[in-house]
Order: structure tokens, then sequence, then C-alpha cells
């Protein structure tokens, strides 16, 4: 009896030849519902600790190489259904945010803020003047003078988005800032200076000490008129707090690549800084079994974290931040909107990959300095939501060694473009088997779904071209054309007995880049041979 | 025209299974531009077979759970801190 059913996997007619009855193949079906077997359930309620060096030791690689999978543990998340529960707190506006973080449109917009930000070019101050003046002019150089306030206007309205999202991003981070700085800074200076007063005395007190400190920063800056200072008062300060403090948690609890998107959004910021935020754990909840959002966080925060809190020393440019996210599982509605902005930009394929390597740093300098540091303490940043408030029933673990050696072979796979693949190709991921075509395949048809615009992966089928004859130009001219047209960069597998080979067609440059990872030179040789 | 790749010491393998992997990894970054996040070859060939398997079976389960990459854990793993509860 099988007894590991495959989350999408269906059994086919080339089952059903296989002598199966209707209720087997029903069981089956049912079973694809249920979690998979051979799963942990996570214990309600472990702590965090203990999760991480589970999950550390789940990825040590192994020595022995047959074994390298059977070391590979994954969580599962269940969603939405066992996520979203009945929570009513900020109801109305976490169904707004919601819809705000789902819009791959938004996500767009919050990528070119980014880019805007690293690169300096986002610049928020609008000298109304400059717009304005030539209103004035009567007589001869009235349509030229117009025309030309009228082009001002227009480049205004151009940056328009640009400067209003770059705005709200600095209120944001101003909010922030006020919130860490009283918290992390003056309360503890406060309770120095007064250590025999009671924590409600400092709370009481901080608000207007700070006021008090900023406003003294403030007389002592010359260049200011005094007439147009503004003394600010605890109350407002308070304020600030407050709403700093919860943009803090929705980007601790959201990952920290939403603050990008409470900046593009249509929503006012008094109404996110104002809102309770008990109703943060339920949106951080639903938004982690997102997987546009997540993959959005997890590949977009440590630029956001670089540029917004680090040493912002890289200038992402927006396609950099694009192939970003197509690393990661996303959506079809994800990809179109990718490539749409791609098109847009009309950078050309074979361009690409320079781009992206503008910026490149190890990837150990990547990761670093994912938390803040004030005075003693250190404040952790996070980069994508949590699962804290998931039951234990919306979590399961599973042995990836375990999933490929016990799903039955003859199960039947059928990816998003309807194409089948039998189980038994994702076997051959076990030592020491050589991968199989199909599974190459399988994962071509995966990776040719997020591809840029212009890029295309062929089968194993296509990899052997020598029965072609014809030319290059006739070989690209025949494929299949992309909605883009004919691809600029084609790749495909190269098999020959020993190894697989990588070959990159540059059409625009009719250049044909092999290349070739195990040291035998007579190898490609064979491929230059076809090609030639 | 045809021309030879560099390819690194480190990115040599002996074997074909072990080459088709380093395709394999090579075919995702270079379709999806993302070159950028750290040089072909940097992942050892247990890593790629890791994000390759990682990938597949996200690819199977995709109509209804959501597979947290394992690659995640490794970063937190490098980076020490990510709130004290990675993966979570």
């Amino acid at each position: 009896m099988r007894t590991v059913p495959i989350g999408t996997a269906r059994q086919a007619a080339r089952i059903d030849a296989g002598g199966h009855t209707r209720r087997e193949r029903e069981n089956r079906r049912k079973k694809v519902e249920e979690p998979p077997a051979n799963l942990v359930n996570e214990p309600q309620g472990r702590p965090p600790a203990k999760r991480q060096r589970v999950n550390n030791a789940s990825t040590r690689p192994s020595r022995d190489p047959a074994s390298a999978l059977d070391h590979v543990e994954l969580d599962l998340i269940k969603y939405p259904e066992g996520v979203r529960g009945p929570s009513t707190i900020n109801l109305s506006l976490n169904t707004f945010l919601l819809n705000d973080f789902g819009k791959p449109e938004n996500l767009i917009k919050a990528i070119k803020l980014l880019s805007n930000v690293s690169r300096g070019a986002a610049n928020p101050s609008i000298d109304l003047s400059s717009i304005l003046l030539a209103l004035e002019v009567r007589g001869n150089h009235l349509v030229p003078n117009l025309i030309a306030t009228s082009f001002r206007a227009n480049a205004h309205l151009d940056d328009l988005e640009k400067n209003a999202t770059a705005n709200r991003l600095k209120t944001i981070l101003s909010y922030i800032i006020h919130f860490l700085t009283l918290e992390y800074a003056i309360v503890p200076e406060l309770r120095k200076e007064n250590p025999t007063q009671t924590l409600k005395w400092i709370e009481g007190q901080k608000y207007q000490y700070f006021a008090d400190m900023l406003n003294a920063a403030a007389s002592s800056v010359p260049t200011e008129p005094e007439a147009e200072r503004k003394e600010i008062t605890g109350i407002k300060v308070r304020k600030h707090r407050d709403y700093g403090r919860v943009f803090w948690e929705y980007g601790q609890a959201l990952g920290i690549a939403s603050l990008l998107v409470f900046a593009v959004s249509d929503i006012g910021l008094s109404r996110v800084g104002s809102s309770s935020r008990a109703g943060i754990p339920q949106l951080a909840a639903d938004l982690s079994t997102d997987n546009t959002w997540w993959a959005f966080a997890h590949s977009i925060s440590p630029p956001t974290f670089r540029t917004l809190f680090g040493s912002c020393n890289i200038a992402y440019s927006v396609p950099e931040l694009l192939n970003r996210i197509r690393r990661e599982p996303i959506s079809p509605t994800t990809t179109i909107a990718i490539n749409k902005e791609y098109n847009a930009l009309q950078i050309p394929a074979s361009h690409r990959t320079a781009l992206d390597l503008e910026s490149e740093v190890p990837t150990a300098v990547q990761g670093r300095n994912w938390e803040i540091a004030i005075g003693e303490q250190t404040l952790p940043v996070k980069r994508h939501p949590t699962a804290q408030a998931l039951v234990s029933e919306n979590m399961v673990r599973r042995n990836l060694g375990n999933w490929l050696k016990n799903t039955p072979g003859d199960e039947i796979v059928e990816d998003s473009n309807g194409n089948s693949t039998p189980f038994h190709a994702f076997k051959s991921l076990l030592a020491p088997s050589d991968i199989s075509h199909d599974l190459i395949d399988f994962l071509t048809n995966v990776f040719n779904a997020r591809a840029i615009p212009g890029r295309i992966a062929l089968p194993v089928a296509h990899g052997v071209l020598a029965s072609f004859g014809g030319t290059l130009e006739e070989f690209l001219n025949g494929l299949s054309a992309p909605p883009g047209g004919v691809p600029e960069r084609v790749l495909c597998p190269f098999d020959v007995e020993e190894a697989t080979i990588g070959i990159v067609i540059a059409a625009s440059a009719s250049t044909i880049i092999v290349y070739n990872w195990v040291n035998k030179h007579n190898l490609a040789d064979e491929v230059v041979q076809v090609f030639s | 025209m045809t021309a030879y790749a560099k390819i690194g010491e480190e990115e040599l393998v002996t074997s074909k299974r072990d080459s088709t992997l380093r395709y394999l990894d090579f075919l995702c970054r270079e379709i999806t531009g993302s070159r950028g996040r750290g040089r072909p070859g940097c992942l050892s060939i247990d890593g790629i077979l890791e994000a390759v398997a990682v990938e597949a079976y996200v690819q199977v389960l995709n109509a209804s759970w959501r597979v947290v990459p394992v690659r995640f854990f490794e970063e937190n793993l490098e980076l020490g801190a990510m709130g004290g509860s990675a993966g979570s």
C-alpha cells in the first residue's frame, strides 16, 4: 500500500493502465488533500530557540553524499483557511493592508522606491517657485514661457509619485527614529539620572524630557531663523513615538521590506500609525502564508535593511531587485507584473546580467548586520513575516530524503502548464544515480515560467542539436517564440555520456558559450563540432 | 562563434550527476538574471542538490502548502541574528 501522497500529484491514465481500481484512485486523491504522511508535527508553543536549533541541525550537510537529503527538513505551512482567524482587531485596516501587500503593482512600486532611495534619486524637496514664476509673464514671451513652465510642471508630475512615496518613507522612518531614540537611548539615560524613581514615573516624564532635549538642540542651531522655529511638545513626541512604535512593529512582524509598501500604499500613515498594535500578529499570520508577499519580503528585505538602516552603500537597480524575486517561488500574476515592468524598462535580456553584477558583493557581506545597535542594546530586524500565530495543525515538518524515498515512483506530478512528470524522475535526486532528463525538463519548465523576457531554456530533448543540420539563425527562428518574439538568450543542456554541459546561445552576438564543469576538455570539443 | 566560459576550480566536479546539478543551478541563475546574488558556482554541490530538491518539492506541493525554503535557515545560521525564531 502506498502511504505517502504528494500534494498536487495526480493519478493519470498511465496509472490507470496499471490496473488500479477507481476506489484506489479516489483514496489516493483524498490523500492529496491531507497533510503529507511521514511528517512530524511541531509541538505547539515550542520555544523559538529550540526551533532554530532544530532547523540549523537539519540543514547541516551530510558527510555521506548518499544521505545528503536525509538531513534536510522543511517546515510546511498550510494556507490560507487555517490561518485567517476570526480576529476583529483592525479588521477593516487589515483587510485593506492584506489587499495592498498582495498587489504585484504595489510591490513593483516598492521596488522602484527602494531603487530610487538607494541611488539617491528621490528628491523630496520641491521648489514650488521653479514651476510657478513664469505664469506672471505677459506679452510676446507668454507662450514660450508658459511652455517652459509646463515643461517643468510635467517634469514635476513625472517625479510626483517618486517624491510622494519618498516623503512617506521619510515620514515613517522619522517616526521610527523617534520611537527608537526615546525608548532605547532617552529612557535609559533618564533612569540613570533618576535611579530612585519608579518605572511609572519614568514613563510619565520621558516625553517631556525628550521634547526638552529636542528643543534645546533646535535652539543651538544658529542657521534656523527664530521666527520659524516651532517648539515641540511632549504630547507631539508621544504621538510620534506611538506611530513609530506601530510602524516598527509592523516592520518586525511582516519583514522590514513592509515599510516600503506602507510608503507606496494609498492608506494614510496616520491611520496605520494610530491603529491598534494588537492587530499586527493576525496580519503577520495571514501574510506569512501568502506566497507573493513571502517571496517579496524574503528577497527584498536584505537590500531594504542595507539601504534604510545599514551602510546604504549599494545602488540597487530595478532589474536587479526584480531578479531577486524571480528566484523565489512566485505566482504567475507576479511574474507577469515583473515582466511587464521589464518590458517597460526596455533593457535587452543580454545586458541584464551585467547590470546585476554591478552591485555584486560577497555573500557573507550581503547578509551581515541584521540588527540595529542602540547604546547597549541590539534590536533584531526581521526579514519576513513569522508564523508564530499559527497553530500546530497548520505547521508540519517533512524530511526531504524520506519524501523522495517513500513516494511511489509511478505517481504523476502535473505542473502548472499541464506537463506530466512521473515521480521516479524526482527520485534521481537520491545519490548515486544521474539526474533524470525528466527532472531537468520539469525544472526547465518551472524556471521558464519565471524567465526574464527574451530568455528561454530548452529541455534536454533539444540539447543534442547534431541532427538539426541548419544554421544557428534557423535554429533560433524555429523555436516556439515566447511572447517577446525570438529569444535573445537560449540555454540548453548538452548531454554527453560523462557530463551535462551548459550551452548559452546569445542570438544578438551570434555567440555560443560553453560551460563545462567537468575537467575533461575533449567533452567540450563535441559541443564545438555540433555548433561549428 | 563558440567560446568557453571560465570555470573556477571550486566549480569543477568529477561526475555527470554533479555536472547536471551545476547546470540546474546555472540555469536558474541565468534565466532569472539573479547572478548578482552571488557568483555562480559558489554553492557546494550539496547546497545545489538541496536547493533543487526544495524547488521540486515546492512545485509538487504548491497548491496547498507553502514550504519555507531551506536556504533561509542556512542564511540564519550565518547571520546568527534574525530575531531568534528562524523559520518560524
